[in-house]
């Protein structure tokens, strides 16, 4: 009964993955920042754009980070509960591209693909210059389990549940032409993952799954940002 | 017994590659499970018992009953959801004209993705189902390219 309950209690405490084991399964995946165009062409209008400066302002952390926001035990002697709260933070390290230039090279491809100007390398009779000032993500991860000792029966679960990625990505763009400003605008990139599904998957799978996750809301963040760029420049 | 009959049903082995229609019914879940290969009405017909299926063995069951020649349409989708990637891949290239666009590109991509699963770079692999995508005319279509891609971004 004693190496029953000893069992139970290592399975249950070894099933805690907390700060470092998050961060080390999150930083064992990769993936690369990529999404697919939806967007159209308008009809063309005659006239060129180019797009000038292009700067990324915020940086990612190196790696992946996790912090602990918050959590509670109830360590009874009968019944044992836990849970934790965490936020990750997604790191370059994971990306397998460079993500300043994977957005302004996915500017640059949403540009020639959906603005009503034909997009040329000099100078056009448009020039888009973007100032990407905010990239902001919100990665949640809480994790809880239960021991329930019943003198003659021990039962014990642990869950772990990932999401929703929430990313916003705000910037600056100046349409110049002729010497004037028709444009200038503050221009917002949005994605909203939902919980991540977790079904058939171990627990190491689910985490590294939250590293995509993360990085498929950050590629539908910049694919909105770029699409209102080109709203933009459409306007006029 | 209908129970007994949904525990066979979930013990069977399910198809990696299952045919849709505007007409086929299918739960958003299945789009995970499975990869849906979307072909419109007309280009089903020659098709049909090929539907639906979302168990190996009904695919098996298929190729065992079928007899005579295969459209070139029905020949690649039996190939493809019978897990026959190579072949697949052959009649793909030997009857690219009878095959119509917004299905041949889909399997290029899709083939393209089974022959090297981790050799071609993810954005190589986007590229060609962004080209499938420019080509699809239906919304389900549309939809299932877009569930491609976030399958290949999960490595499912």
């Amino acid at each position: 009964m004693r190496t029953a309950l000893l069992v139970a209690m290592a399975s249950f405490l070894g099933g805690c993955l907390g700060t470092e084991g998050f961060e080390q399964r999150l930083r064992a995946q990769t993936g690369e920042l990529m999404y697919l165009r939806e967007m159209r062409a308008p009809e063309r209008r005659p006239g060129t754009v180019s797009l000038g400066t292009f700067s990324v302002e915020p940086e990612l952390p190196p790696a992946t980070t996790v912090r602990k926001t918050g959590g509670w035990v109830v360590p009874l002697l009968l019944v044992n509960a836990w849970q934790g709260e965490y936020r990750s933070s997604l790191g370059a390290a994971q990306l397998a591209n460079d993500y300043r230039a994977f957005m302004k090279e996915s500017l640059e491809e949403d540009l020639r693909r959906a603005a009503r100007y034909r997009l040329v390398d000099g100078s056009g009779d448009l020039r888009v210059d973007v100032n990407v000032t905010k990239i902001e993500m919100s990665a949640p991860i809480a994790e809880g389990g239960h021991f329930v000792f019943l003198l003659l029966a021990v039962g014990w679960g642990n869950w772990i549940r990932a999401g929703p990625v929430d990313v916003t990505i705000e910037g600056e763009t100046i349409v110049t032409r002729a010497g004037q400003e028709p444009v200038r605008s503050t221009v917002v990139g949005r994605s909203r993952s939902r919980i991540l599904y977790r079904k058939g998957t171990n627990a190491d799978t689910y985490v590294a799954d939250f590293t995509t996750a993360m990085i498929e809301s950050l590629s539908l963040a910049v694919k909105g940002f770029n699409g209102a760029v080109v709203e933009e420049v459409n306007r006029l | 017994m209908a129970c007994t009959a949904c525990l066979l049903l979930s013990c069977a082995d399910a198809a990696r590659y299952v045919v849709v229609t505007d007409a086929t019914p299918f739960q958003p879940r299945e789009a995970v499970e499975h990869r849906l290969i979307y072909v419109s009405e007309p280009d089903a017909r020659a098709s049909a018992g090929l539907v639906g299926l979302r168990a190996t063995s009904s695919v098996r069951q298929y190729g065992g009953a079928r007899r005579g020649d295969l459209g070139a349409v029905e020949a690649l989708l039996f190939e493809t959801v019978s897990g026959a990637y190579g072949a697949a891949e052959d009649t793909l290239r030997a009857r690219e004209a009878e095959i119509p666009v917004y299905l041949w590109r889909l399997l290029a991509a899709d083939l393209a993705s089974e022959r090297s699963r981790t050799d071609l770079p993810a954005a190589e692999l986007l590229g060609l189902y962004q080209k499938a995508y420019d080509v699809q005319q239906s919304d389900l279509a549309r939809t299932i390219v877009k569930l491609r891609v976030r399958q290949l971004r999960y490595g499912r």
